[in-house]
């Protein structure tokens, strides 16, 4: 069986170098706090970024993936760019007509789950991999964030609707939500470059006076 | 002398905030809010600056950035605007283009020569003698520019930013503010913008003192901050407007690339200046500045003044300048006629004597230029010429000009606008605007201040309506109805030739005389004969001018004489500004880290960093190479190869896409085995290679070059449609890695870290598994690429590094070493292996490359084939051959593209190369014609410098040729 705790995010060790806790989470390493509590807390409300690149991923495609999701109880978006609540805290978003893509929540159990089913599947399902890099920037400046790496008017997306497009020159997805009444902005990019792009991120973040925390932060305020 | 005035309401400056700077090594005080020239001028510094060509005394003209007079440096920064440069405590700043500062400039000797060099000059001489020529040029080079560059600073990348509304509008004076009020009251996002530090424009100057234009401004910057869909931006300008009303907006430290769904240009107007015999001196300047610097700065411009005026605006500032202390000792009024308003009473009451139809004729300067000490007026004659015979003179320190306006519209030229001259305000107004874009206020032709606010509320429901969000009336512009505010030609030529239209580039009017003679009469020839408009105030204070004296030459009228074109950059902007934050992208495995801890040299491969090789023990980088490569052929060795495509080809046609893509034959492999997969494209170019994987009977996994991963995955797909394939295809590229170990024990290092079968029968050559590795779901296949028994192993991304880790620590026993690309290049070399895109090129077909045993034999159809059955029939014209080089080194060796020669011409060139290699001796892969090609035969090829080194035709693979070693 595979071992998850062998796993690591692809910015492992520009978190170690802060000084970030681990713990596992659904058998997976996060780091889940650099500060205290209350100081993390705090940076939500203006800007903060952290690293959810342990949620399990998961990619389903084929002429029969939404019926076999379906079959399994997992509410699917209609349309596509769309996205929908899975597990607690996590996101089930549509790619394309025939493809999904599911991301765990705060448990970090559920997408392993449901792979297991995945492999004993019959018809046109077929697996695919995903192990993009999370990043979700908090706080109501995540949008100036947003303004210095991206064309697109975040101002005006709609909550809970993808976005594909290049933040800081990389192809990434952008899926915009809020966590209680706070707005977030969860990006996910191709782990190759997922260091620059964390890189980036953090040095635009920190420039408006924002902060890297840990994960707790999300496994906290989720809404359940 | 401290020319500062007592506190006024309005003022910019903070008086509780002295501020110490220094300017040409003296140390200054002005105040929190200064700009260097209001700071230097409370200081009674007048001089300034130094032009460009004759390195004549400057000092303040417009005082807000529409002159080139105050230009700066600080070491770090050069051209800076002293004119918008706040003073900051530790501000130390030098006057640009001077020789020995600005005092002793020991260029301003160029003044005196000032007859031999008119303009175009530099056309004329310096050609001959030619020997004489570089002389020239270097002195010249020394002499010209503005600004020092100082390649040693290093800067903080400047921030760039997007940004969007419904609305931009441009200038935050009255037009402008009532316009955004209008256009926030109908729910549109507006953003105004405003490049001086505060909102108000000419509010906040021009018409203070008045009560109803102080109310104005009040009223209208309360309402402004009422609205939470208007956003302010001061100090900022909108440098360039482009297609689809994308704005560059420049500030001190960004550039914003804004777009708006429409645009409302408010952005006033500069003030012209009038052309007489030293108009350029210090204490020349525009009655506009003159009031800047008493309302917002609180200096007394001048001690005694004269004032030029041909409009109201000159009458109002003669009044500020009463007010404020100066005497002015006259207001000469150009107009025959004097002022029709009750202005001119204003004036005779506070005893300023007014001179109707008179002039300035000319500026005296007081001893080394510095400043003025009096001005000489004289009548004019009906048709505008001076008498001089009945000239005055007046003693004064100061000529205060408001003799007209100029619109501030290049961004209504640049987004596709058109004007005409009208006779009425003897300005460009609009006379065509492109959808979207609105103009108001004076820049609209409009004077009066509460037309002016009235043309700014229309406009902004005209943009308020463009966006369907108003559907009420909209009014018409007010008509303009008193007299013109701006002079038709207030231009007067004088014998000794200091009467400057273009402060910049020093252009007199006899050098527009000249020009016109020597036949540049058209205006776009004018400016390039003569430079105006072509320096750093980029001609807001000289083009109409220039159009003006054109059409008088011509006897055109100024819509025949027409503009020349404006484009972007409105204002200088500085390159950092523009280069700001740059994105470079740059992709690392899961191992990088690991590699650098290593001691790997990395490398730049496409957007990838790679281990190049790794520094071992104080060896050269030709000793670690090959050593490492020698440890592969005895031992074990470990490389990362994340960066290989990796494509999965799934679904109930999955064997008839890959029959299509591919030469080979796929129908009949077994699950669990691999193929060799290469690729053409329609004219039979090789385009790609890689393994195909039989996984299950409907899914395929498949390897691609690194480089053409993306692309070979959107033709995939690209074919699938077009072939209408029932199947799903994943590019996991970026999800997984791939590492690959090889070397005689490899087996037994893998083997301790997976349950799977590595055993020779149960994981032939050419087998793939599905299995656990140290823990993490992976992929095998047993590929040879170098040449020995290896396993390459593809995991999930967030399992590359422990599964490299591991594979380190298993093999540490074995003495495991990593290797790196140029380790690599060399055993697929040594095996015969080639590379597509280095041993191939964009024209090399299977035959030439000897891979056309990877051709299916009588398939039907794959992408390709029907080019290659015509190749196939004709003569090869190359063939990719191995050479070998004799054991005795030659030097220099030979590097890739080397040509091949022989008989004098080309027949050939290298595609790779090992200068050393496991064997012993130099080989290559290179590219030869047919006559060449046999075993055996000599060749020759052209090294640097021209030396010829001898190679011989080897057979390939160099190295195992019966491959025994990889089964």
């Amino acid at each position: 069986m595979p071992d998850p705790a062998a796993r690591r995010s692809p910015i492992h060790d520009a978190l170690k170098e802060r000084g970030a806790e681990s713990r596992l989470v659904g058998g997976v390493p996060f780091a889940v706090r650099l500060r205290d509590e209350p100081t993390e807390r705090e940076a939500m409300q203006s800007l903060a970024i952290c690293d959810l690149s342990g949620l399990q991923k998961l990619g389903v495609k084929g002429r029969d993936a939404e019926s076999w999701l379906s079959g399994e109880g997992v509410e699917v978006p209609v349309d596509i760019f769309e996205s929908c609540p899975f597990s607690d805290g996590g996101v089930t978003v549509r790619f394309g007509a025939d493809e999904f893509f599911l991301e765990d929540g705060v448990a970090n159990m559920s997408v392993a789950s449901l792979d297991e089913r995945l492999h004993s599947r019959r018809g046109q399902v077929f697996r695919v991999e995903h192990q993009e890099a999370t990043f979700l920037l908090v706080g109501p400046q995540s949008i100036e964030v947003l303004a210095q790496t991206c064309g697109i008017n975040f101002r005006e997306a709609p909550p809970r609707q993808l976005v594909f497009t290049r933040v800081a020159g990389v192809n990434c997805t952008v899926l915009p939500d809020f966590v209680g009444d706070i707005p977030t902005h969860r990006f996910w990019v191709e782990p190759s470059y997922a260091l620059y792009l964390w890189e980036v991120l953090v040095e635009i973040c920190e420039s408006l006076n924002g902060s890297v925390v840990g994960a707790d932060i999300f496994f906290r305020n989720c809404p359940r | 002398m401290d020319r500062r005035l007592p506190p006024r309401e309005g003022e910019w400056i903070d008086r509780s905030r002295p501020v110490k700077f220094r300017f040409e090594g003296a140390a200054y005080t002005g105040f929190a809010g200064d700009v260097l020239s209001s700071a230097l001028w409370a200081n009674d510094v007048r001089l300034l600056g130094r032009s460009f060509k004759y390195h004549r005394p400057r000092g303040i003209y417009s005082l807000a950035g529409h002159d080139a007079n105050v230009m700066v440096e600080d070491g770090r920064r050069t051209n800076i605007r002293g004119d918008l440069l706040s003073i900051e405590p530790g501000l130390d700043v030098r006057s640009v283009n001077t020789s020995g500062g600005v005092e002793r400039d020991r260029l301003q000797i160029i003044d005196w020569f000032g007859r031999f060099l008119p303009v175009g000059f530099y056309y004329k001489a310096f050609h001959t003698p030619r020997w004489l020529f570089p002389f020239y040029e270097n002195r010249m080079r020394k002499v010209a520019g503005l600004g020092r560059i100082h390649p040693d600073n290093k800067y903080p990348p400047s921030p760039k930013d997007y940004a969007y509304c419904d609305l931009l509008v441009v200038g935050a004076g009255p037009a402008g503010l009532a316009g955004a009020i209008a256009a926030a009251e109908q729910g549109l996002q507006v953003l105004l913008v405003e490049e001086q530090p505060r909102p108000g424009g000419s509010l906040t100057w021009q018409w203070a003192g008045e009560p109803a234009a102080d109310q104005h401004l009040f009223g209208l910057l309360e309402k402004v901050e009422a609205f939470d869909n208007i956003r302010i931006r001061c100090g900022t300008q909108v440098a360039g407007c482009y297609g689809d009303h994308w704005a560059a907006l420049i500030d001190d430290d960004r550039l914003t690339k804004l777009r708006t769904k429409s645009m409302l240009v408010a952005a006033g107007c500069f003030e012209q200046p009038a052309v007489f015999q030293n108009n350029d001196l210090p204490g020349v300047m525009s009655a506009s500045a003159a009031q800047r610097l008493i309302h917002l700065y609180a200096v007394k411009p001048f001690g005694k003044a004269v004032v030029l005026a041909a409009n109201s605006d000159g009458y109002r500032a003669a009044l500020d300048l009463h007010n404020a202390g100066v005497v002015v000792a006259a207001l000469v009024d150009l107009r025959h006629d004097g002022e029709p308003t009750k202005l001119a009473q204003m004036v005779a009451d506070v005893g300023i004597v007014s001179h109707t139809g008179h002039a300035v004729y000319e500026a005296l300067p007081a001893r080394g230029k510095k400043r003025i000490c009096g001005a000489v007026i004289c009548p004019l004659d009906r048709d505008g010429n001076p008498r001089t015979e009945s000239s005055i003179r007046i003693d004064c320190d100061g000529i205060a000009i408001s003799v007209g306006w100029t619109p501030n519209v290049g961004l209504i030229y640049q987004a596709g606008g058109r004007f005409h001259h009208a006779e009425q305000v003897e300005q460009l107004v609009p006379l065509e605007l492109p959808a979207g874009l609105f103009a108001a206020g004076r820049a609209n032709g409009v004077f009066d201040l509460g037309d002016q606010i009235d043309d700014g509320c229309r406009a902004g429901l005209a943009a308020a309506a463009h966006l369907d969000r108003f559907d009420g009336e909209i009014p018409d512009s007010p008509k303009h109805q008193v007299a013109a505010p701006t002079h038709p030609y207030p231009i007067f030529a004088h014998k000794r030739k200091k009467n400057f239209v273009d402060f910049d580039e020093d252009l007199h009017l006899q050098d527009f005389e000249n020009a016109h003679q020597e036949g540049y009469d058209n205006i776009e020839l004018m400016k390039r004969f003569t430079t105006v408009g072509m320096g750093p105030s980029q001609g807001k204070l000289s083009n109409i001018n220039a159009i003006r004296i054109l059409a008088r030459l011509n006897g055109a009228s100024i819509n025949e004489t027409g503009t020349t074109t404006s484009r972007p950059f409105h204002r200088p902007v500085p390159l950092g500004i523009l280069a700001g934050r740059r994105f470079h992208p740059q992709r690392r495995t899961p191992m990088h880290n690991w590699h650098v801890q290593a001691g790997a040299e990395i490398m730049h491969a496409g957007a990838w960093l790679r281990p190049e090789y790794y520094k071992a023990g104080g060896q050269n980088r030709d000793d670690c190479i090959l050593n490492e490569a020698a440890n592969v052929r005895n031992n074990v060795g470990l490389i990362d190869v994340g960066t290989l495509g990796k494509l999965e080809i799934n679904g109930p046609d999955a064997v008839r896409l890959l029959e299509h893509l591919y030469t080979g034959r796929f129908r009949k492999q077994q699950v669990g085995r691999l193929r060799y997969g290469l690729a053409c494209d329609e004219t039979g170019v090789i385009i790609d290679d890689g393994v195909i994987a039989r996984l299950a009977d409907d899914r395929f996994y498949v390897t691609a070059t690194s480089s053409g991963a993306a692309a070979f995955y959107r033709e995939m797909q690209r074919w699938a449609l077009i072939f209408d394939m029932d199947v799903t295809l994943i590019n996991a590229t970026g999800q997984l890695v791939a590492m690959n170990i090889a070397g005689p024990n490899s087996r037994e290092v893998l083997q301790e870290l997976t349950e799977s079968d590595l055993s020779k029968d149960g994981f032939p050559y050419l087998g793939v598994r599905e299995g656990i590795v140290a823990g993490a779901p992976a992929k095998l296949m047993r590929v040879g690429f170098v040449g020995e028994l290896g396993y390459e192993i593809h995991v999930p991304a967030s399992y590359g590094l422990h599964v490299w880790t591991t594979l380190m620590q298993a093999g540490e026993r074995f003495r495991i070493r990593p290797f790196g690309v140029e380790a690599q290049r060399l055993l697929r070399l040594e095996k015969g292996h080639l590379i597509v895109g280095q041993d191939t090129d964009a024209l090399t077909n299977p035959y030439e490359a000897d891979v056309a045993w990877a051709i299916g034999k009588n398939k039907p159809f794959f992408v390709g084939s029907r080019s290659l059955d015509i190749i196939q029939k004709k003569p090869t014209t190359r063939c990719l051959v191995g050479l070998a080089f004799g054991d005795d080194q030659p030097r220099p060796m030979p590097s890739e593209c080397h040509l091949i020669i022989a008989d004098g011409e080309i027949a050939g060139r290298i595609t790779s190369i090992a200068p050393r290699s496991t064997l012993g001796h130099s080989i290559a892969m290179a590219f030869v014609t047919p006559e060449l090609a046999a075993v055996g035969t000599r060749v020759k090829i052209r090294a640097d410098d021209g030396c010829i080194v001898e190679a011989h035709v080897a057979k390939m693979p160099f190295y195992d040729p019966e491959s025994t070693r990889q089964q």
